[in-house]
């Protein structure tokens, strides 16, 4: 039978959880990286034991982690993240053009196919690339070069670079999401982008409907089909079924369409998840109930899942990488919140447990289904 | 022999010990210092200076014979007492406070007020209010 690793970045370091496949008793290891901010860990799909941890701190500045034994130990390897050539500006708050500046990597994405190579979404955004395990990394300076960045803008949580999307059957084919610039493909491997946001409408933008500007929180994409995506917007919940061309609502019977997450079964491609939250001023689940809502239509159908996750009294986020599935039948469901529970459903949603209900706030969840 | 103080996170990150003793060549300044700090150590490139611009980061300050060498510039002489390695060379990092950015949900988290002090050879000491 499968084990699973549940890959958990935290405010204050890192845990690894892991469990077999009936994913009812679980280790917890860590905090690896104590004290520092882990923003994203991920593993190769290639090699399972290599994984790549994003390791931060406002005094000391961004750290790449490596590990080649399933986080047991980590190497800490590049961190030198240079934008290509001068690197221009981009709109700050107040609408005023802004100087690039790194600040820190928010997510990393190992490719398919190579154990070496693993891309980086960055703050202020961009996307890099490392071909060599970490050790140096190399701007995809196509994607600001595309004209529009000197319109793109930071959301609240800074310009980043959140979301990296690749396609198995299309290697040349890549999707990108930053806040608050949004959605954006390339099909020649990065060297040239197209925004992506045809459909989507920010009533905070002074163009509800620009090309760029618009909140992205998460995109999501099962892998037998690439060319339909789902997005969780800052507000609405999108689907794309023409690999980004052109978007529609499907947030249907939701209590609230904000929130951050959104994730697909594993095996059923049309079956979806998200976690409602109240506002963008209010990062609480409504009512206090922390409910996730899981749609077999693909959106716009809505059912709440309850069992085993607090329905009273609770109030916390969940991130927009907090959330991921196993590869197992039936899949398994996890999602982390700002109050430091890690909930697993191995049941595709339907029961909930806590693994772990004390960590550091949770920032990202990854899971790795250990064949 | 110059004497360098790094702070505790950086020295779990570069498993080095709190004090750390570095040959440094020619003038000893806070460039040459962090030169011979990185190249003995490269895991802490990039961590107490930024790797492409090479300033100071705004929350880690230098200290020598109990004084904020901070802003004299990466060039100017350090004191003759940390060039004789009579006196360390302090890396601090502040107890930051003020307004911080929780991560990925965009909202302000206020950490509290920051004092710090740091004891060096001459028992200086330093409070230092901070804004992360």
């Amino acid at each position: 039978m499968s084990d699973v690793r549940v890959l958990v970045g935290t405010r204050k370091g890192a845990f690894v959880l892991t469990s077999d496949g009936n994913r009812q008793r679980w280790s917890v290891d860590g905090p690896h990286f104590g004290g520092w901010e882990i923003y994203h860990l991920k593993g190769s799909p290639v090699d399972r034991d290599r994984i790549y941890a994003s390791q931060s701190s406002g005094w000391f500045g961004q750290q790449i982690q490596r590990s080649n034994d399933g986080g047991k130990t980590w190497e800490a390897v590049g961190n030198k993240f240079a934008y290509e050539g001068v690197p221009g500006t981009h709109q700050w708050y107040d609408g005023k053009p802004h100087p690039w500046e790194f600040k820190r990597v928010w997510h990393l994405e190992p490719s398919l196919d190579d154990a070496d190579a693993v891309y980086a979404g960055i703050e202020d955004a961009a996307l890099f690339r490392s071909g060599d395990g970490g050790k140096s990394w190399e701007e995809l300076a196509g994607l600001r070069g595309h004209g529009s960045g000197p319109r793109w803008q930071p959301g609240a949580g800074g310009m980043c670079l959140h979301t990296i999307l690749l396609d198995r059957s299309n290697p040349g084919r890549m999707y990108i999401a930053i806040s608050a610039a949004g959605a954006f493909r390339t099909d020649d491997a990065g060297k040239t982008w197209k925004p992506i946001n045809r459909g989507l409408r920010s009533d905070f933008m002074p163009d509800p409907t620009a090309e760029v500007g618009h909140c992205v929180h998460r995109i999501a994409m099962h892998p037998s089909r690439p060319g339909v995506l789902f997005m969780q917007k800052h507000w609405d919940v999108m689907r794309s079924d023409d690999s980004g061309d052109s978007w529609h609502e499907v947030s249907g019977n939701l209590p609230t369409d904000f929130g951050f997450v959104i994730d697909v079964h594993a095996q059923e491609p049309e079956t979806i998840y998200v976690v409602p939250i109240k506002s963008d001023s209010e990062h609480y689940p409504p009512e206090g109930k922390l409910r996730v809502y899981r749609s077999r239509t693909g959106g716009n159908e809505w059912e709440a899942l309850t069992k085993g996750l607090p329905q009273q009294d609770c109030y916390v986020n969940v991130l927009r990488d907090a959330m991921a599935v196993d590869a197992l039948d039936k899949c398994g469901i996890y999602f982390g919140t700002t109050g430091g529970q890690v909930y697993a459903s191995a049941d595709a949603g339907d029961n909930w447990k806590a693994i772990v209900r004390d960590l550091p706030a949770v920032v990202s969840v990854e899971v790795q289904t250990l064949q | 022999m110059i004497r360098v103080i790094i702070p505790g996170p950086l020295q779990a990150l570069a498993g080095v010990e709190r004090e750390v003793k570095l040959d440094v060549a020619g003038v000893v300044t806070q460039r040459s210092v962090l030169d011979a700090l990185e190249a003995e150590y490269p895991k802490l490139r990039g961590t107490i200076r930024d790797q492409v611009t090479q300033t100071r980061r705004p929350l880690v300050r230098f200290f020598a014979c109990g004084e904020d060498v901070s802003h004299d510039g990466m060039d100017a002489p350090l004191p003759g007492e940390v060039a004789s390695g009579k006196e360390a060379f302090y890396i601090i990092a502040a107890i930051a406070g003020g307004l911080g950015r929780g991560p990925q949900d965009g909202h302000p988290v206020a950490l509290g007020g920051a004092i710090q002090w740091e004891g060096s050879a001459s028992m200086s000491w330093v409070i230092w209010a901070s804004v992360l």
